[in-house]
């Protein structure tokens, strides 16, 4: 037997008393599993050390920590050697796909820029501080 | 506290219409991803590999990776065997996450994360291709609150981030607002007198949209801080982002819409049931009630109906006569509260109808409301 809202009669009426319970449909007994346990909170775990342990990284905004717009970082000076011995400066942007702040050139692989500069020996790739993040090899390469 | 987070059931429709929303964001991604992968990709460009085992998908490749993304993400929305589709959606946007540093984007790693909560709390259950022709079930809770602990965690984070002095000064804003076209800020605006407090009053309406969410006093509140920090930052950011500024803001939106209730019918609204005007208002109202939280119940139709004893019937009547009234377990809201209280309660409305508990808004809200209920009595028209 349904009462007017169609839920079973003692139902509604268990809502009627339960003033501030609105969240909740339903307040039969669920026995969630161990996994779902496990689950809740290892998810919560990962997601608050994450955002931490990237928040102590060197140089911001960083990947994984919900750093979008908190800081100005900008993108390594890429000296280009050639085999000559000259040297010139190109705009690191030039050579890739999807320029994001927030990668990190220390990692990069360069070795298809080597291949678009046929004469080049050695690429350096310089932060604006003048620190030297890449030194890329390309002849021994 | 684990009873309470693991022993009790909702409903599915709110998660139904999150994965509407997030599969809808999966596939606008999916259109702006095949630009960025082709271009990671493409020869002659450095690459900053995570892995260096990854495989990595030639032209052809892309496009089917795009494809299989573009099809997920449909079937997800739709909810066409939603577990599959979801995870499946999942794993194709983690993978191409993963393909390259330079595509990363936060909004991708949100989607993924979301996709996934969502596959977990079964949110094929309501309104979709799976739930077709079988009784709308509940599911379980918890996987909700994750949602919501999602939603604060960003937002949380995203407000610790920025407690830097580069960013406190306004010089990020600085660098990422327009120069130029309708929406660019005159020059003489662009300095650290002005910059520096719209940086630190952003920091604050993060904090409070990442604590307020919880406390259903500021719960509506927080959401209109939201619809406001994200939609200044689709109009103000560079245009070229907007998509993906886009994407980031309906994903946020998915997860603030968990904290809705759920309870199908547990909040009723009495309405005039002598007036065709106020039957064409209840309508609209009903139309919007996605998650079915609403019972619209008429005037002269109260005594059939169970109430709390707290609610005397005929002051209800007698008020319903003359306004629109909600009840809410013990609590009635009426007239103007009680239009802005169900539009707080819908999908269409949600993020935006808070902005009504606030002065002036709300005085003006009363008085147009108070005129328009005047009016409607010299236009009754019986049933």
């Amino acid at each position: 037997m349904c009462s007017y809202l169609g839920y079973p009669a003692t139902h509604f009426a268990f809502r009627m008393e339960s003033d501030l319970k609105p969240d909740t449909q339903e307040e039969r007994p669920l026995s969630a599993p161990l996994w779902a346990r496990v689950f809740f909170f290892g998810w919560i775990l990962v997601q608050i050390a994450v955002p931490l342990w990237r928040s102590g990284w060197e140089d911001h905004p960083t990947r994984f920590g919900w750093e979008m717009f908190s800081s100005v970082r900008f993108p390594p000076r890429m000296e280009v050697e050639r085999s000559d011995g000259t040297t010139e400066v190109q705009p690191i942007n030039h050579f890739v796909g999807a320029p994001r702040i927030d990668v990190d050139f220390q990692d990069a692989d360069l070795t298809a820029v080597c291949g678009r500069l046929p004469d080049a020996r050695r690429l350096t790739l310089t932060v604006p501080g003048g620190q030297t993040v890449l030194l890329w090899d390309c002849v021994d390469r | 506290m684990t009873s309470s987070i693991f022993g009790t059931w909702t409903g599915a429709r709110a998660l139904a219409v999150s994965r509407m929303v997030v599969g809808s964001a999966a596939l606008l991604r999916a259109v702006v991803g095949y630009g960025i992968v082709s271009r990671v990709l493409a020869e002659g460009n450095a690459r900053v590999r995570y892995f260096e085992w990854l495989p990595e998908p030639h032209a052809t490749g892309v496009t089917v990776l795009v494809v299989a993304w573009a099809a997920t993400a449909i079937g997800f929305a739709v909810g066409w065997r939603t577990r599959f589709s979801g995870s499946a959606l999942a794993a194709v946007m983690t993978y191409t996450m993963l393909l390259d540093q330079q595509t990363y984007s936060n909004h991708l790693y949100l989607l993924v994360l979301v996709t996934i909560l969502l596959v977990v709390a079964n949110a094929g259950a309501a309104l979709s291709l799976d739930a077709r022709g079988t009784a709308e079930g509940d599911v379980p809770a918890w996987p909700v609150t994750l949602l919501k602990v999602q939603a604060s965690l960003v937002y949380g984070f995203a407000a610790f981030a920025k407690m830097n002095l580069v960013y406190l000064s306004g010089a990020v804003l600085l660098v990422y607002l327009p120069r130029e076209g309708l929406l660019a800020l005159p020059e003489s605006l662009m300095t650290a007198r002005v910059l520096a407090p719209l940086a630190i009053l952003s920091v604050f309406a993060e904090l409070f949209i990442a604590i307020m969410i919880w406390w259903p006093r500021w719960r509506f509140q927080a959401f209109a801080v939201s619809l406001m920090l994200h939609t200044g930052m689709v109009l103000f950011i560079d245009p070229s982002d907007r998509v993906q500024i886009g994407v980031f803001a309906l994903i946020m939106f998915s997860l603030l819409l968990q904290f809705l209730p759920t309870a199908r019918g547990s909040r009723i609204v009495v309405w005039d049931g002598h007036c065709s005007f106020c039957g064409t208002w209840v309508r609209w109202l009903k139309r919007l009630d996605w998650l079915g939280l609403h019972s619209f119940v008429r005037s002269d139709e109260l005594d059939s109906m169970p109430l709390n004893d707290e609610i005397d019937r005929d002051d209800l009547r007698r008020d319903a006569d003359r306004a629109l009234q909600i009840i809410d377990g013990a609590t009635r809201i009426q007239a103007f509260a009680a239009v802005r209280s169900v539009l707080e309660h819908v999908p269409a409305g949600f993020l935006w109808a808070g902005v009504f508990r606030l002065w002036p808004l709300s005085a003006l809200g009363e008085r147009v409301y108070a005129a328009v209920a005047a009016r409607r009595r010299c236009s009754l028209a019986g049933r």
